[in-house]
């Protein structure tokens, strides 16, 4: 007897502490919460929660879209319900980098019975120096998807490995990244209205600037995006240059984990370029270098990879600016245009509507120009016009400011001109054929 | 390994679990690898000099204790005190090469060239040495337990490992507390049981310990480096308030070790000793350093200034004493002119103060205004001397000394003060974090210690208070990748 009353009350005192540990870890969760409500942006990642919970809603998943925001601009998943006639959905976040991809897939397919993923392939997230990937810099994507996944082993090595240790604490808890906010009583009613609005609380996103122009978010995800490509956008600075094997080692090692986990899993996998505004490409230096470098994969893998910055211009018409709103994301209106495009190609295998090479591409697109690339000078930006011909065309350029208009240069061949760095205003460029008289393309850059 | 590392935060929980899975008689020697690994985390070679301490203070307790047990007792008390010389020669040796070298190489060559001896001598070698962390520390910790043998204080340990242990013991490694033989290797041969009690108050200590360290001695320390890395461009106000922001900057980077320490040692059933008093609250200098880094005040005291004669041979002896054993604290802080310039400083308050006070009666009945008056008057006496110490350097400490006689009380309303990258806000936390350090002191001075208090009250009450301070530190602390790091200053010493 005497032994029972000692075993119940050693029980009852270990049950009590147990109460005593559970209500420490509540009270800290509770100001976790507290905090979170108070400091996280409302607005920044408005995006990736409407995405997390649609797809954890979504009862299944025939084809996976991962990738970037060139993913939920440029394809719609919706259209690709019709053409297909599957569930296809785009768990595509801003600036995903591979290994966020990695977690993702894993995530996806933990969840649902996914027949086949699609893989975007971004070369502005996947080149650069090695490292880049737990840049703090680049974490918040990262950060953003863990903070609406669902808790599991999972979530917890997505949570480990996309950071250094320094970084742990402001993964972990999400309101120490606006530590610099922490006394600011503006923002923080700021963000205690914006979460309670009915659109915030109804996971809904609709914005619409005086244009009329609006941004949509769309739950399977799409952004629909009415705005058109600006004269600002058509000014790039000149990038170093992807040299041979440009992919950096992080992305590499992911992009093969992913391919093998598909493999392993027996889940078909196709690897993807979206098609970007040229000028961009041209600004890489040497885009081809990458180019070859995902087809040695994909060869090796034997998995196809179409990149769409060389489709055919006859076979995908969007090098205008009314089919972008930046200079790598599509709006609606390309977006619909690439989606069946997109359809059309990976369903039956339309390797004839590529070329080789994006240089390839240049040479066979019609004359045109897209815009400036610049570089940074001592006490001048050197401007550069980005035309996909070397040799026989003329350019005048004239430069309009609020004094009026002043020429840079008459018709010449020569593409390089300098402009101050404390000046702004718009440069007109006019483009003709050697030997003819007339222009056959007038543009206007802002800088 | 940093206590304020995401290293330690898995680190301590796996050493600690384990440590209460496996059998009593395996306790000390997975505690003994841990703490070898804890330190050579810094650097592995480093482990085979502790090593090395290690072993001959240990063959040394060992080998006095036998000559001891010799009939002929002159003989072997001779021998046992040769023997302890050799085991003080190397041992202080050890510590001399590695601290002093490149003070010594210094010197010595500015002594030739000024005497133009025509010789040459290439002293640079001296520059490539690497202080060992913590050696300060467990050197004095072994030399103590080696004269506590020698005086037959106690008996040498036989078992090695546990006596490795005392030496290596993770907590107080690098920054001390210098614990004594009789406290910490008793508690050693003795393995505790988990205790509820014992982890809940290593908790709140540990929190506190990291409250101090990170909310204000890191915090203050980002204006305290500005001034005194830039001393010849701030003046005035700037060093004085930098000066007293570095005194509470010290004070919280070494009691928060010391606690952090305290806190850690707790949760494996070990109580270290108390390294500071509520020092700031001090009347004199004397007192103040019978509060403040205790472990080591206590050892000068015991190994030095009574074996000198302490107060035994007169008034004049007790003051040369005094300043000798000052005088080598500050050598013990850093190889520098300044640092010994620190301790005599403090050496020299004392020897002042009890000139004064021979040729007067005691007041046994201040009053209150006559104590705060005294004890601000110590803070003050206690900050110029910090102001060496800090700027670790004669020129820059005289540079500082002649900017401060400049008056720019605009500062204080201009809103410059908040420039020099502590914003106005986190200047506010950080004085109102050391209002609050000033009153657990307070309670401390008067024999009550908070985190006793706190553990009488309900249990809800303690679950609030230390998710509040845990939220604080997260908060208001200096931690991540914004802010360097910053090591706590005495594991340079």
């Amino acid at each position: 007897m005497t032994q029972i009353n000692l075993f119940i009350s050693s029980f009852k005192k270990y049950y009590k502490r147990i109460g005593k540990i559970l209500f420490v870890m509540l009270l800290c969760l509770s100001m976790k919460n507290i905090l979170d409500y108070m400091y996280v942006n409302y607005d920044d990642s408005q995006w990736v929660r409407i995405i997390w919970r649609a797809f954890y809603n979504e009862e299944e998943i025939d084809n996976l879209y991962l990738g970037s925001s060139h993913v939920y601009c440029d394809l719609n998943p919706y259209l690709l319900d019709e053409l297909n006639g599957e569930n296809n959905f785009s768990l595509s976040t801003s600036a995903q980098r591979l290994n966020g991809s990695y977690y993702l897939l894993k995530e996806a397919d933990k969840e649902k019975e996914l027949s086949h993923v699609y893989l975007e392939l971004n070369y502005g997230l996947a080149t650069g120096k090695d490292g880049e990937f737990k840049d703090p810099d680049n974490l918040t994507a990262n950060w953003w998807n863990v903070d609406y996944m669902r808790f599991s082993p999972n979530k917890l090595e997505y949570m480990f490995t996309m950071c250094d240790k320094e970084n742990y604490p402001e993964t972990l808890l999400p309101f120490l990244r606006y530590k610099t906010r922490i006394f600011d009583l503006n923002y923080i009613k700021e963000q205690v209205e914006g979460k309670q609005k009915e659109n915030y609380k109804n996971y809904e996103f609709r914005s619409e600037n005086e244009q009329g122009q609006i941004i949509e978010f769309y739950e399977k995800g799409y952004w629909k995006v009415t705005r058109e490509l600006s004269p600002y956008g058509l000014l790039m600075e000149q990038k170093d240059g992807l040299q041979e094997n440009p992919l950096t080692q992080d992305a590499e090692t992911c992009l093969r984990k992913i391919i093998e986990y598909c493999q392993e899993e027996q889940i078909e996998i196709t690897l993807f370029s979206t098609p970007v505004y040229e000028l961009d490409l041209i600004a890489t230096g040497n885009y081809d270098a990458y180019v070859s470098q995902i087809n040695e994969i994909a060869e090796e893998y034997q998995i196809e990879y179409y990149d769409f910055n060389l489709c055919k211009e006859e076979k995908l018409p969007l090098q205008s600016v009314d089919n972008f709103w930046d200079t790598i994301h599509l709006n609606s209106k390309g977006a619909d245009t690439f989606t069946r495009v997109f359809w059309d190609v990976v369903e039956n295998n339309q390797k004839d509507y590529f070329y080789d090479s994006f240089e390839e591409k240049l040479n066979n697109a019609e004359e045109r120009v897209y815009g400036f690339t610049y570089s940074k000078g001592t006490e001048n930006r050197e401007f550069k016009i980005a035309s996909n011909r070397e040799e026989n065309l003329e350019y005048r350029v004239v430069n309009v400011s609020e004094d009026g208009e002043a020429l840079i240069q008459d018709y010449s061949t020569n593409k390089e001109f300098s402009i101050p760095y404390d000046t702004s205003g718009k440069c007109k460029v006019e483009v003709r054929r050697i030997g003819e008289t007339e222009a056959f393309q007038v543009m206007e850059i802002m800088y | 390994m940093l206590f304020n590392s995401i290293d330690f935060v898995v680190f301590f929980p796996i050493v600690l679990i384990i440590y209460y899975c496996i059998p009593i008689k395996y306790k000390h020697l997975w505690l003994l690898l841990s703490s070898y690994y804890f330190y050579m985390n810094w650097n592995p070679a480093y482990g085979l000099l502790l090593f090395f301490c290690t072993f001959l203070t240990y063959a040394g307790g060992l080998f006095i204790e036998k000559i001891r047990k010799q009939e002929n007792k002159d003989k072997s008390a001779s021998q046992a005190k040769i023997c302890l010389a050799l085991c003080l020669c190397l041992n202080l040796g050890i510590l001399c090469y590695f601290k002093y070298s490149r003070f010594l190489g210094g010197y010595f060559s500015k002594l030739i060239s000024v005497l133009h001896v025509p010789v040459e001598i290439n002293m640079t070698w001296t520059e490539s040495i690497i202080l060992p962390v913590g050696i300060s520390f467990y050197i004095l910790q072994s030399l103590g337990y080696l004269i506590d043998v020698y005086r037959k204080e106690i008996y040498a340990e036989k078992n090695f490992f546990r006596y490795a242990l005392f030496v290596s013991f993770f907590p107080q490694l690098v920054a001390g507390p210098i614990e004594r033989s009789k406290n910490l290797l008793v508690q050693l041969a003795q393995p505790q049981k988990l205790s509820w009690d014992n982890c809940k108050k290593g908790l709140f200590i540990m929190s506190w310990g990291f409250f101090l360290k990170l909310v204000i001695a890191d915090r203050a320390a980002i204006f305290v480096d500005m001034v005194y890395e830039n001393c010849d461009r701030y003046t005035g106000l700037y060093i004085v308030i930098a000066t007293v922001l570095f005194a509470f900057q010290i004070y919280c980077d070494f009691y928060g070790y010391s606690i952090i320490a305290k806190g850690v040692s707790l949760f494996f059933g070990i109580r270290l000793m108390d390294n500071f008093d509520a020092p700031y609250f001090s009347k004199s200098v004397a007192e103040f350093w019978r509060r403040w880094h205790i472990s080591l005040s206590g050892w000068f005291r015991d190994y030095l200034y009574i074996p000198l004669g302490g107060n035994r041979k007169g008034f004049v002896r007790k003051q040369i004493n005094k300043m000798i054993v000052f005088a080598v604290s500050g050598l013990w802080h850093g190889a520098s002119i300044a640092f010994i310039v620190w301790g005599a400083l403090n050496g020299f308050y004392q020897v002042v103060a009890d000139i004064v006070h021979r040729n007067r009666k005691a007041n046994q009945s201040a009053g209150k205004i006559l104590t705060v008056c005294k004890c601000l008057g110590t803070f003050l006496l206690i900050c110029f001397a910090w102001l060496f110490f800090r700027a670790g350097d004669m020129s820059d400490a005289l540079v500082l000394l002649r900017n401060m006689c400049c008056f720019n009380w605009e500062i204080l309303v201009n809103g410059e003060l908040f420039t020099l990258g502590i914003s106005k806000e986190f200047f506010t936390v950080l004085i109102i974090s050391i209002g609050i350090l000033g009153c657990v002191d307070y309670l401390k001075y008067q024999k009550k210690d908070v985190v006793d208090i706190l553990v009488q009250k309900k249990w809800w009450v303690q679950g609030i208070v230390i998710v509040m301070l845990v939220y604080a530190i997260l908060v208001f602390g200096c931690y991540g990748v914004e802010y360097d790091t910053n090591q706590f200053i005495y594991f340079q010493f």
